[in-house]
């Protein structure tokens, strides 16, 4: 049982020590084709290949949320005209599979175009009364907007789940840019795409 | 290790707007939701003041004292007031209420008019530093020359339905600046 958790203090003490001294440790990160999806305050899907010492893939993620200052959205009526919102559209990123045990942790940056909307200053409400309270919908100016970004992505892949190749994870995502920067933190599945497909054969 | 930094110095640099644009939303359809509704642009900048009713339990409570926020009055002698208030938004520290009442002679139903300097006002409030009341700011006049022009697009004299578009300009006064309102519209039903 406690097995599947020694790779935590080995983590913590050094990650590039332990993917070295574990000869006996099966290849956890064979080159593939890899693809996953990520659930959280986002939501993602990335493809891409990883090799031994390298990862490279491509990313989608959308986040919408709402506005800063009140007025937001309450539990009786209140609605929100629109929300603030960013699509990361295209994101290429490099990085380094850090093995650890049998799970993987994956440092990686790039390149990315992001498409976004930000909320900005409340303008007005159309208000509605009902039998107690009154119905509002809260309309804000905003900015459209595009930009290029610096996506960041820190990632920890769980060992191979119940002998297939599917791994579940968490993962931590960022776009740096000038507009608006996005932080999310995700729950990852993750397959690899040739065994997957032999695995449906 | 090489091909990471440069990436990572690429997306540092490459870290740029593409572009923007800011928008304003839309003035709603006139009337909204059926009540009686007066907007327009203020520098720009929508406005909108509609009658949202009140709930039940206020309707008991106010025994009949509600003041309506969008109100039209049409006098015996033809002159027609609408007054209207943007009281149906969500109050902070920093909100701003426009009052805005405009008055027109010789009423003669769907045509072109003048507003009556005397009896036309732009009046903006604000909020006291406590955020517990309205500071009302001075009364601002129409300009002499070019105060704008009231349209009435659609008058029944029978169920004192009137319709129109508006578009005036206020002199600056006090510490308020001039302001210039376009776009404007209305949808009410006049009161006896």
């Amino acid at each position: 049982m406690a097995s599947h958790y020694h790779f935590l203090p080995a983590l913590l003490l050094s990650l590039t020590v332990q993917a070295q001294s574990a000869p006996g440790a099966p290849p956890a990160a064979s080159s593939s084709w890899q693809m996953g999806l990520g659930v959280g305050n986002g939501l993602e899907m990335h493809g891409g290949y990883r090799a031994q010492r390298w990862v490279s893939y491509a990313r989608v993620r959308g986040k919408i949320w709402g506005p800063d200052a009140e007025p937001r959205a309450h539990l009786f009526g209140d609605d929100i005209n629109a929300y603030s919102q960013q699509f990361e559209v295209a994101a290429g990123l490099v990085g380094y599979p850090l093995k650890a045990g049998k799970s993987i942790v994956i440092v990686a940056a790039g390149l990315a175009y992001v498409n976004g909307r930000q909320l900005g200053e409340y303008r007005y409400s159309l208000r509605k009364s009902g039998l107690f309270t009154s119905d509002a919908t809260h309309y804000y100016a905003y900015r459209d907007y595009a930009a290029l970004g610096l996506p960041l992505e820190l990632a920890w892949q769980a060992p191979e789940f119940a002998h297939s190749s599917v791994r579940l994870g968490l993962t931590g995502q960022a776009n740096l840019n000038p507009q608006h920067s996005v932080y999310c933190l995700l729950s990852t599945v993750q397959f690899d795409l040739a065994r997957w497909s032999a695995a449906g054969r | 290790m090489p091909r990471f930094l440069l990436c990572l110095l690429l997306g540092a640099f490459a870290g740029c707007t593409l572009a923007t644009t800011d928008v304003e939303p839309a003035l709603p359809d006139v009337p909204v939701f059926q009540g009686n509704t007066v907007e327009y642009h203020l520098n720009g900048v929508p406005v909108v003041a509609h009658d949202y009713g009140q709930s039940l339990l206020a309707a008991i409570f106010s025994f009949g004292r509600w003041a309506k926020p969008v109100n039209g009055l049409l006098y015996p002698d033809s002159t027609l007031q609408i007054n209207s208030a943007d009281t149906q938004n969500y109050e902070s520290r920093n909100s701003v209420l426009h009052g805005l009442t405009f008055q027109l002679a010789h009423f003669r139903g769907a045509g072109r008019y003048l507003p009556t300097p005397t009896a036309t006002t732009l009046q903006l409030a604000t909020r006291d530093a406590a955020n517990q009341h309205w500071l009302p700011g001075p009364a601002q006049m129409l300009p002499t020359q070019n105060p704008g022009i009231i349209e009435i697009t659609a008058w029944d004299p029978n169920t004192r339905h009137i319709s129109g578009t508006f578009a005036l300009r206020f002199a600056a006064a006090g510490n308020a600046a001039a302001a210039e309102l376009q776009d404007g519209r209305f949808d009410l039903t006049l009161e006896f």
